[in-house]
């Protein structure tokens, strides 16, 4: 009896592994997806209102909790307490503070380099600049969708394949 | 007092410390000239200010910093003013900017390299209504030198009409008059008081004149002949108005061939006159 309950408990976790991270690649689809549709807002809040970004910043926080807002409400924060910080320096370290932010590498690294032109240049510049980092995020969202399925579907059976070998192994 | 915090939160830390060592709250202007020390300008005189470590020199990237965190770092916010050589920044302070103006097709369309800031610190001075009520019969002219307070008598005048149940309209076309954040004036100009921020005179007087209703206009500083133009048509529709003007008497005034055209065109039935020691007098035009 114990050995049946340990080997369910084996193959549970496992696969409780394989799942969470085909979760992992599933937020981190829905969180490209809104922080694309938060470059969307910020272009427009800056081309017809001019908003400053501390604002701007603000805007885009919302209060459900969700990881990307998070990610600027802690902008937000630090740019209120500190208005002489650097935005690349602000970005870093909300980044650092949002640990849910399940962003690809290749995403942060678009971020932080909408960093280096946000705020510097004309609304021109500043709609060029967000536009490729749009582009850019659309681009790594597509490739992420397209083996988003695939997989998933690997890690969720390699994790239940492993609890099962590590399972009979142990018996 | 004046809230010198928006001040102390844009400049460098070295700078911070500096300006709290010399006894801040005198503060009349902090001028900052790439190369040269620091100068603070304190009951009418300019001194410098030693800077802690380094050089106690100002450096280029150090204006640039300052610029770029008075604009909330957020240039393109504050461009239209960038351009005519001023920004604006929380608690109504002024900026003004000298550097390499950008030109594109004749037109400024942007600043760099930065090479002086002149921070003028806004003061809520409180006058007494009485005396202000007795002079503002009808349209009043503000005149007097740079730096005398004309801004800081019109909004003297503005809260003591306000108080006394008159609408005021405000057009704060630099953010001095009310320094709005977020649509919340953060100097006091009384509670009938509507601003229009951001909007030329030209356009701000329209709007006032159109939209909302007010017996008094008030703007700042009349500098173009488009200002005189709106403030004739606002003159016969039974809005009195409330102006500034750079002169230091009314002899001045009819020398410039700006005001000599204001003053000609009988808009103004009386002047309030402010000497350099910040005392004013009425004089009819």
């Amino acid at each position: 009896m114990l050995k049946i309950l340990g080997m369910i408990f084996v193959v549970a976790s496992s696969a409780a592994v394989g799942f969470g991270f085909a979760a992992g690649v599933r937020a981190q689809a829905v969180q490209l997806q809104q922080l694309i549709s938060a470059l969307e807002y910020m272009k427009n809040e800056i081309s017809y209102r001019l908003t400053p970004l501390p604002e701007l910043f603000s805007l885009l926080s919302s209060p459900e909790g969700k990881p990307v807002s998070t990610f600027f409400a802690c902008c937000a924060q630090s740019m209120q307490q500190s208005p002489a910080a650097s935005v690349q320096g602000v970005f870093l370290d909300a980044m650092q503070k949002t640990p849910q932010l399940a962003l690809p590498q290749a995403a942060r690294q678009t971020l932080l380099e909408l960093s280096l032109s946000l705020g510097k240049f004309d609304t021109a510049g500043q709609m060029s600049a967000i536009t490729l980092a749009s582009d850019r995020l659309r681009q790594q969202l597509q490739a992420l969708e397209a083996r988003r399925r695939e997989r998933c579907r690997s890690y969720e059976t390699i994790g239940v394949c492993a609890g099962l070998a590590l399972a009979v192994i142990l018996l | 007092m004046p809230n010198l915090q928006p001040i102390y939160e844009i400049l460098p830390p070295a700078y911070r410390r500096a300006l709290a060592l010399s006894g801040g709250n005198a503060l009349e202007e902090l001028r900052l000239r790439a190369g040269h020390a620091p100068t603070v300008v304190m009951c009418g005189k300019e001194e410098n200010l030693p800077l802690p470590g380094g050089s106690g020199l100002v450096t280029q990237a150090d204006l640039e910093h300052i610029l770029l965190a008075a604009t909330q770092q957020s240039s393109y916010a504050a461009n239209e003013t960038l351009k005519e050589g001023f920004v604006t920044i929380s608690g109504g302070h002024r900026i003004g900017v000298c550097g390499t103006a950008v030109v594109q097709s004749g037109r400024v369309v942007s600043m760099k390299e930065v090479s002086s800031l002149a921070i003028r610190v806004a003061r809520q001075v409180a006058f007494a209504p009485g005396p202000l009520l007795t002079a503002l019969t009808g349209s009043t002219l503000i005149a007097g030198p740079p730096g005398c307070g004309k801004t800081t008598l019109l909004r003297g005048c503005i809260a003591a009409l306000s108080g006394a149940g008159q609408r005021v309209g405000v057009v704060d076309e630099r953010g001095e008059l009310a320094a709005c954040v977020r649509g919340v004036p953060q100097l006091d100009l009384g509670s009938r008081t509507d601003v229009v921020c951001g909007l030329s005179k030209q356009d701000g007087i329209l709007l006032l004149l159109r939209a909302m209703n007010v017996h008094w206009i008030a703007v700042d500083e009349i500098t173009a002949p488009g200002d005189l133009e709106a403030m004739r048509n606002t003159s016969y529709c039974g809005v009195n108005l409330l102006a500034t003007a750079h002169a230091s008497s009314k002899d001045e005034l009819y020398r410039r061939p700006l005001y000599k055209s204001l003053m000609e065109m009988c808009l103004f039935g009386r002047l309030l006159i402010l000497t350099p020691d910040k005392r004013w007098h009425t004089e009819g035009v």
